[in-house]
């Protein structure tokens, strides 16, 4: 074509081309301004907390405010929370409840959570998981301090608490949040499979001392041969915490150095590694039900799981007789994880007295009595008045909650978690013994925690 | 370059169609500007932040980048998702074109297996996530149980390190329904003029596809697989719907390595930098396929 | 030859493989081979969803559940704890309204990216196919707060209106190509009948571009219908939960789920979209889009 009209072309083009990066830059620039003052608009880090009557005395029905509540809670739970909502409205008439139960449960809600404290909007109480409290104190101040409010409650009675539930609500000495219930883990058992086998019943032995390593060893394999079933026990990986503590065990110690390659944890997880790898376990890594339909199905004869699961096979009897007892011993040790679940309040919160009347009230001896058909509660005295006709509340509750415990937790989240899991799963899937596996475990541990 | 158009178009046209462009494009560039670009440079600037999402972000410069080359599990991150895109793709451009080619007739129950090539894809992730669970799980699944019953051994499935991931990537295969449909309405856009041209010259079903077919699909091919690599590199939902990103690390893609930086470990500036690399990673790789594009794919009409 | 340099070439809706050798017997058992394939997911939903509470999982698994539960179907649709009815709603409303914008929109502006010159063009559909891979996690704090400052961070419209603002980017760029392969000739046929870009698009192009439309809408309405992340972000209100949030809250509670009851509902979760598909797809053998748009 001509070379005019290519040049006319050419000269053109890069005019405009000019012109639009001109465009373009104040384009790019405005954006970098607007999303930089947005940035700066965001959650404001300081606490303000606004004017509470904390020391003045104020009577119940005058408290006024409004409280958000982020909490899951579903079928029967959300029943009960609910009634523990009404009880508490029933004595604090003019504060506005709003509550909407989450989908999902709190672990997997939490991008909703940190969007909304991002965003200067957090809901007043909180529902929280173990490692949340200690994670949103340290990373952000998120949480409310609570031990001047408690000390200005004088029916609180902190007391009245197991102490394990007010170890797993203090971040470095302070209180940051109230245990509203706390779930020691059990061996649910068929007791039908265990009488066909010619076994003793295990909740006798344990209130007569002798649940231990090889009682339960025998029950297993006694399940298994002469009992004709397929698994003497199902378990999940991710309650990895309870086959160290029940041994004497730990993960973590105090000061947050790793132990699970010392003392008494290898040798524990070797021992139910073993059993995964002998066919007397079904494969524990993948979740999904798999390993209670095991135990629903009368393919396992034991189950170990939270204390709060028990609730769950009385609404949906499976086909056979069953029961549950605490953790056996080894080691002449007893010991379980506690799964601490607590009610914190928001450090942005506007209406700080409402707030801490909703939590103290929902976490009084009522309130946790209310509750405790699905949740095990952490008030002494709520323990004989407990839930429905369920045995298991009171059964050896004491006892197994003055042995549970818990790995401490890290300003990291569920870090540990994650990193413990990552080495064991090799060793779940046979890959690995459980001497280098928990080596390893310590490795990723110390590497996510500096 | 087509210089018959400056004679049609003169300068003012030429304005004219720019104006248009712009109004055309004006609701896309007006979201881009609101709800793109400032979420976009917002990610960016807190790539050199230490942003624990809950208290405000301190600048840190790059520290998050130089972190990136000594962290083995972001190795690890990258070394899963290349493994995962490179099949992934493979399944999503090619199997799902001869699918579509399989359906594109008129015959007897075409219509029902178009349905069930393309149902598949409909099940939401968490309820496809309980079913490849369960049918593969170790001790009951229904898988393992076939299996041991005609005599083999028992396979891990996603308890095991070494399957987990060609598992995933298998289980790809039923979701592929979306470039199916694609490459199906493409291939019914196909004058078929064309065909009858070709048959005449007395060419086989081969050359029907290797000289009508291929070439008149080429734009959708191109568009399937830059589109499988980049969905491919951000693949998330199976992964931690059904494996956390575990056994062991064996199926923690890039995407989920961020998802976990950021809310699990609240450390979003570091999340933000692993996603910008991500990031441009991605733009690399769809940038070189876009520019060798332009030597196998035919397009009817392009205007430069 | 045609005489007509205004026709429009044949686009015809129904394959040209109707001959003997597409319809052989190999190639229709290979059609059923791959679609017992890929019906193995739904068989295995199927049994799921007709089973027992408690028994969905007895072993050693049978083919057809004992006992077989019908009743599951209106359980499903009464939900547990929460009627889902009102989900329903609300991911029609969203599924809904979502597509449409984005078809709108994508198709206006795949249009300026293919037919209309203007500066940057280049430049900024890179930055299309660039937006496409952002991962979601970076870009959801962002996103909230930028809601947040607009005071519309809650409810079903964050999720909807940056939809009608540019759809998404696969959107636009399926539309692109596909009027990149569609010859210039039509538009400078319609140019020669007077009409601007606008009539060219909305008139001429459109009902081209049916099939393509129709397929993108499928995909993009099956994307929010199955979206979960963005309401469990935006809406958090009871009342604009949709079904998604729904099922899960209902069915899928970490205290007892119900897998079967879980399974039915997602199953019958699908079956809108199954429906229109299969309506759509008859359609299409029928060829109805293309009577009287010219011939030869």
């Amino acid at each position: 074509m001509d070379i005019q009209k290519q040049n006319q072309e050419f000269v053109l083009g890069q005019s405009t081309r000019r012109d639009f990066i001109k465009k373009v830059g104040w384009g790019v620039g405005g954006a970098l301004v607007g999303s930089s003052v947005l940035a700066a608009c965001g959650a404001d880090g300081e606490t303000v907390v606004p004017d509470t009557t904390i020391g003045e005395v104020v009577p119940a029905a005058e408290i006024t405010g409004d409280v958000s509540f982020w909490a899951w809670g579903a079928g029967l739970e959300g029943e009960l929370i609910g009634k523990r909502i009404e009880y508490f409205k029933s004595k604090y008439p003019k504060v506005n409840v709003e509550w909407e139960p989450l989908a999902k449960n709190g672990y997997e809600e939490y991008p909703a959570l940190l969007a909304r404290m991002a965003a200067g909007d957090p809901p007043d109480v909180m529902r929280l998981l173990n490692f949340q409290p200690t994670q949103l104190v340290s990373q952000g101040s998120a949480l409310l301090a609570l031990d001047d409010y408690i000390a200005a409650t004088p029916d609180f009675d902190a007391s009245d608490f197991f102490d394990v539930g007010m170890r797993g609500s203090k971040v470095d000495g302070t209180t940051y949040a109230i245990p509203d219930n706390g779930e020691p883990y059990y061996i649910y058992y068929n007791s039908d499979a265990f009488k066909a086998a010619g076994l003793d019943d295990p909740q006798t032995l344990f209130q007569a001392g002798m649940w231990n390593e090889e009682a339960f060893t025998k029950s297993i394999d006694a399940l298994t041969g002469k009992g004709g079933m397929k698994f003497g026990i199902a378990f999940e990986a991710w309650t990895y915490d309870n086959f160290c503590f029940m041994g004497g065990g730990t993960i973590l110690d105090s000061s947050l150095k790793a132990t699970i390659d010392q003392g008494a944890s290898p040798a524990m997880l070797q021992y139910f590694a073993d059993l995964v790898k002998n066919g007397k376990a079904p494969s524990p890594v993948v979740g999904g039900g798999a390993q209670l339909e095991a135990f629903r199905n009368g393919q396992a004869g034991m189950y170990l799981m939270g204390a709060w699961w028990g609730g769950s096979l009385d609404e949906t009897p499976p086909g056979f007789k069953w029961n549950m007892t605490g953790l056996p011993s080894f080691n002449g040790v007893r010991g379980c994880k506690i799964e601490v679940g607590t009610l914190g309040i928001s450090s942005q919160t506007k209406s700080p007295d409402a707030a801490w009347a909703f939590v103290k009230t929902l976490t009084d001896t009522t309130g946790m009595v209310t509750w405790s058909p699905v949740a095990t509660p952490m008030r002494k005295s709520a323990i004989e008045p407990a839930g429905l006709n369920k045995v298991q509340w009171k059964l050896d509750h004491q006892a197994m909650l003055e042995a549970a415990s818990f790995t401490p937790f890290t300003t990291k989240g569920n870090a540990v978690d994650v990193a413990v899991s990552a080495a064991l799963d090799l060793m779940w899937a046979g890959k690995s013994s459980a001497a280098d596996a928990t080596k390893e475990a310590a490795k990723l541990i110390t590497e996510a925690l500096n | 370059m087509d210089f018959s158009n400056l004679i049609r178009n003169p300068r003012s046209s030429r304005s004219r169609e720019a104006l248009a462009g712009y109004l055309f494009a004006a609701p896309w560039l007006i979201g881009l500007a609101v709800f793109q670009i400032g979420p976009l440079l917002a990610s960016f600037a807190y790539s050199f932040t230490d942003y624990p999402i809950i208290a405000k972000p301190k600048f840190i410069g790059m520290d998050n980048y130089s972190r990136m080359l000594g962290d083995k599990l972001f190795l690890t991150s990258i070394r899963v998702t290349l493994t995962y895109t490179v099949f992934s793709v493979l399944i999503y451009v090619v199997a799902s074109l001869f699918l579509a080619m399989l359906c594109n007739r008129s015959g007897q129950g075409v219509g029902l297996v178009r349905l069930l090539v393309f149902l598949p894809s409909l099940i939401p992730p968490f309820a496809a996530a309980v079913l490849w669970g369960w049918m593969f799980n170790t001790d009951f699944g229904i898988v393992n149980y076939v299996l041991t019953s005609i005599g083999l051994p028992q396979q891990g499935f996603f308890q095991s390190p070494s399957q987990a991931l060609p598992l995933t990537i298998i289980l790809g295969f039923w979701g592929m329904g979306s470039a199916f449909l694609i490459y199906l309405s493409g291939l019914q856009s196909v004058p078929t003029d064309l065909y009858d041209a070709i048959v005449i010259d007395g060419a086989g079903l081969l050359r029907k596809f290797w000289h009508i077919t291929l070439p008149m699909l080429s734009p959708v091919i191109l568009f399937n697989t830059i589109i499988g690599i980049v969905i491919s590199f951000q693949v998330f939902d199976l992964a931690w719907l059904l494996t956390r990103g575990g056994p062991a690390n064996s199926t923690l893609v890039w995407v989920l390595y961020i998802y976990r930086t950021a809310f699990e470990q609240f450390e979003m500036g570091y999340s933000s930098a692993l996603a910008v690399v991500l990031f441009m990673t991605v733009a690399l790789t769809a940038g070189v396929i876009f520019r060798t594009s332009r030597w196998w794919v035919y397009y009817e009409a392009k205007i430069d | 030859m045609k005489a007509n340099n205004r026709s429009l070439p044949q686009r015809n809706r129904n394959s040209p493989e109707t001959s003997a050798v597409y319809n052989s017997r190999i190639i229709v058992a290979l059609s059923f081979l791959v679609a017992i394939i890929m019906i193995l997911p739904i068989y295995y939903m199927l049994y799921l969803s007709f089973s027992a509470r408690g028994k969905e999982f007895a072993f050693p698994p049978t083919v057809i559940p004992k006992p077989f539960v019908v009743g599951n179907i209106v359980q499903a649709m009464k939900g547990d704890t929460l009627p889902l009815w009102p989900n329903f709603r609300n991911s029609l409303t969203y599924a809904g309204l979502a597509t449409i914008g984005a078809l709108l929109t994508e198709s206006m502006v795949g249009f300026a990216f293919a037919r209309l010159r203007f500066p940057g063009r280049k430049i900024l559909f890179g930055i299309t196919v660039g937006m496409l891979i952002m991962p979601f996690v970076v870009t959801l704090i962002p996103r909230f707060l930028l809601f947040k400052q607009f005071n519309m961070a809650s409810g079903l419209t964050p999720l909807i209106l940056p939809v009608w603002f540019g759809g998404s980017p696969y959107g636009i760029f399926l539309m692109r190509q596909f009027f990149m392969s569609i010859p210039y000739q039509i538009d400078e046929a319609a140019k020669l009948d007077g009409a601007g870009p606008w009539r060219t698009l909305w008139l001429i192009l459109m009902p081209q571009a049916l099939p393509v439309l129709v397929a993108l809408g499928m995909l993009h309405f099956a994307y929010f219908w199955n979206d979960l992340l963005g309401p469990l972000i935006y809406a958090q209100k009871q009342d604009s939960k949709v079904l998604t949030q729904g099922i899960i809250f209902n069915f899928m509670s970490n205290w007892s789920p119900t897998w079967n009851l879980f399974m039915m509902a997602s199953l019958l979760m699908i079956l809108p979209v199954a429906i229109v598909f299969l309506i759509l797809q008859r359609r299409f053998r029928q060829g109805f889009l293309f009577s009287g748009l010219g011939g030869r």
